[in-house]
């Protein structure tokens, strides 16, 4: 009895000191999704194409990087090449490497391709655009110019557009897998099982994710859902006890 | 012998249904036309005509078997009228703010309003606060009655005595009808799911009050719902069946049936099962432990099994062992406990999870649960009234049966029902409003459906024009 009293006052506990941890990436992450991306137009290869010449052949995934980039740039690159090496979805998806920085070239970025190994992959489109901030503002992606260290800082993200030009999912940071996998499933309609994390707003759930031990634990929501047939239980019990004392007073 | 005024209450519950009932199934023809491509309805007025068939066609025959309880528990406990009428109030006051809600607001989010659905404001904005509170109205209402009749039993019978547990031992000095024991595990199954519909209207309303800003974990929310919605239904059945066990001895004009240690462990098993068959509803939602996956399915079995293993015994044994006198009363008991198990089967099918897998939300669920309500409770339903309306009058019923009425309720009902089944097999979808030209099956066996579903109807006016004209006879004369 003691023991449960103690589980539910720690579960409070928990889940009001997690609120403030877990709603930021969570929302940085939901901008602008299922919104439909700016069609701006991208050179590639010193040839214009509107964004929608891509998406609307097979849908794609935006990285937006530059190429003086000392910080995330690359391993982000690196890393997304070598996950997609090890992702056999059969399904079709283009990745679209796009400065953001306007000091970028087109020779820069077809550089950028080379050192990658990646100017004659197909499925790699490397490309420049006059309307940075017009993308930026559709992707929600932020980068800040440090005139100190003549560098950007900025997010490292990847954006998956479906074939009809809609913001499906969006990913912050170097990501494994299973989530790249996740994403290109889904710009292709495919389900992605999803369940909300706790946020500041929600403290019912039944379950928490774990990302440690990547495992669902029982929260209070779990407890709730059992309080009404406990209520019945106990009204039931308290019911008997009268019962017994107008029983004995008849018998 | 029942004071007037419960015949009085109890005949203009009967009228109410009745009438609640034919314009159900008028909804219910009108959607499988518009299914049928035989007739246009706008979206929306489609799922407003679901929404207002599903709640009322459960809520109206919830509140039969609650009003035919009520009305045989007379026999053994002292029960009060006013919480009768009480609930009745509540009924009223709830299903015309139900119906308002559908049909002014264009509130259309389904009978079982599942999370965030009725959030999610495609009609007028008053409208799911007035549906979410008019499923209040009926919940307080019918909790009150709920509890009423169980402090009645509990005034006469021990806790134990309720729950026939004295059969476990080798002696025992009280008897407790098999009726008692069936209502009490029923009023408790039904207590509990109404707490659970109120905890969860509670939830809706604070998300709704803090103008969307608290969200609720659509998980919690779905099993709060199905714990309520799949309870309720199949609450009506057993309290149909406390009225079989009470009244089909005694209208075959044989003795009444005596309790034992396998229909009170049958009986307790079933109380405390259902309480964990509503996991049967969980099974696409991947973040619920595979754990409760499987409690879901072994509850769906032991819940349905113990129950109708000992009825259909009882039943089969008593039809086929004695020579009786059969009447309307005790045939439509006997085609509904039919009705009652093959829908049964048809469920025990759908909550097998490897089943469940192809036939989840496809017309298979509408077809087990029509099953066993329009041709299970409603039977035994209309069983209890027809034998009622003689009741009324300290007569028995003649022995005479009209045989067009079964036939036409036989086949309307199973020919509309199979229609059902036939759309579950060709994977057709349940709650569409049309079906795209890749299911026209799907139209197809609609429009069959609508031509049963009229000759069903046809069969239930004709079994009614009796217990009507007698319920508004006692109606009329007492109040005159
Ligand atoms: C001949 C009489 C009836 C007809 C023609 C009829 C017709 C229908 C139709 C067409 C649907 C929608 C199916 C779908 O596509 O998902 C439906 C749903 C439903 N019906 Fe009936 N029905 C009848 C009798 C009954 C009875 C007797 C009950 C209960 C006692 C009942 C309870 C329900 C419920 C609960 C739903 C689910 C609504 C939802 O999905 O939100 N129906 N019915």
């Amino acid at each position: 009895m003691y023991k449960n009293i103690f589980l539910c006052f720690f579960l409070i506990l928990t889940r009001s000191l997690s609120w403030g941890l877990d709603g930021k990436e969570a929302l940085s992450e939901e901008e602008n999704i299922y919104q439909k991306i700016a069609n701006v137009a991208i050179t590639v290869k010193g040839k214009e194409y509107p964004l929608s010449a891509f998406y609307s052949k097979s849908p794609i995934i935006i990285a937006q990087v530059f190429t003086r980039c000392t910080g995330i740039c690359m391993p982000f690159l690196l890393q997304l090449k070598t996950n997609l090496q090890f992702i056999q979805t059969g399904k079709s998806y283009k990745i679209l490497v796009l400065s953001f920085d306007p000091r970028d070239s087109e020779s820069d970025m077809q550089q950028l391709a080379e050192t990658f190994s990646l100017q004659n992959d197909s499925n790699w489109i490397f490309a420049t655009t006059d309307e940075i901030e017009t993308l930026n503002n559709s992707t929600g992606f932020r980068a800040l110019w440090d005139s100190s260290s003549l560098q950007y800082s900025h997010e490292a993200l990847l954006t998956g557009i479906n074939s009809e030009g809609i913001i499906k999912k969006k990913l912050i940071g170097m990501k494994n897998r299973e989530a790249i996998s996740n994403l290109i499933s889904e710009i292709n309609h495919g389900f992605i099982p999803s369940y909300s994390i706790p946020g500041q707003n929600s403290m019912l759930n039944c379950f928490n994710y774990d990302p440690v031990s990547g495992k669902n634990k029982p929260g209070i929501g779990f407890l709730i859902m059992a309080v009404p047939a406990l209520a019945t239980f106990l009204l039931v019990l308290l019911l008997g006890y009268l019962s017994k004392g107008l029983y004995h007073r008849r018998t | 012998m029942a004071e007037l005024k419960h015949k009085r209450v109890l005949s203009l519950w009967i009228l109410t249904v009745f009438l609640l009932f034919v314009a159900s199934i008028i909804m219910g023809i009108l959607m499988r036309l518009t299914q049928g491509n035989a007739m246009k309805m706008d979206v929306s007025g489609f799922f407003e005509i679901m929404t207002v068939h599903g709640a009322t066609m459960i809520g109206i025959w919830f509140v039969a078997g609650m009003a035919s309880v009520h009305y045989l528990l007379h026999r053994y406990v002292r029960v009060t009228t006013w919480i009768n009428l009480f609930a009745m109030v509540f009924t009223v006051i709830g299903v015309v703010m139900l119906w308002c809600a559908a049909f002014i607001g264009k509130f259309h989010a389904g009978w079982t309003f599942l999370y965030p659905l009725p959030l999610f404001v495609a009609w007028k904005h008053w409208a799911t606060p007035v549906f979410l509170s008019a499923l209040g109205v009926l919940s307080v209402g019918w909790l009150v009655w709920s509890v009423g009749m169980l402090v009645a039993i509990f005034k006469k019978y021990t806790l134990q005595q309720a729950f026939g547990w004295q059969y476990f031992k080798k002696v025992h000095q009280v008897d407790t009808p098999p009726f008692i024991l069936i209502t009490v595990v029923t009023l408790i199954g039904i207590v509990a799911c109404l707490l659970t519909a109120l905890l969860l209207l509670g939830l809706f309303f604070s998300e709704i009050a803090s103008g969307n800003k608290l969200v609720h974990d659509a998980l919690l929310m779905k099993n709060l719902t199905y714990f309520f919605g799949h309870t309720v239904a199949n609450e009506i059945l057993y309290l149909c069946l406390a009225t079989l066990y009470e009244l089909l001895p005694e209208v075959s004009g044989r003795p009444k049936w005596k309790n034992s240690w396998y229909i009170a462990l049958a009986w307790n098993a079933t109380m405390i099962f259902i309480l964990f068959a509503f996991f049967h509803h969980m099974y696409m939602d991947f973040v619920q432990p595979e754990a409760m996956q499987v409690i879901g399915q072994l509850a769906s079995y032991f819940a349905s099994l113990p129950a109708v293993a000992v009825t259909l015994f009882s039943v089969l044994a008593f039809v086929f062992k004695n020579s009786i006198r059969w009447t309307t009363t005790n045939l439509l008991f006997f085609l509904g406990t039919m009705g009652w198990i093959i829908g049964g089967v048809g469920a025990v099918i759908d909550s097998t999870i490897s089943a469940n897998v192809f036939l989840h939300n496809s017309l298979w669920v509408p077809a087990h649960f029509h099953t066993y309500l329009a041709m299970g409770s409603v039977l035994m339903s209309l069983a209890f009234f027809n034998w009622v309306v003689f009741d009324f009058y300290n007569q028995s019923e003649p022995e005479k049966i009209s045989r067009l009425q079964i036939i036409l309720l036989l086949i309307g009902g199973f020919g509309f029902l199979l229609m059902f089944y036939l759309g579950g097999a060709y994977s057709i979808p349940r709650r569409f409003n049309v079906y795209p030209s890749q299911l026209s099956i799907g139209s197809a066996l609609a429009l069959a459906a609508a031509a049963f579903a009229v000759v069903y109807l046809i069969a239930i006016i004709l079994i009614n024009i009796r217990i009507v004209k007698r319920c508004i006879k006692i109606f009329s004369s007492a109040s005159s």
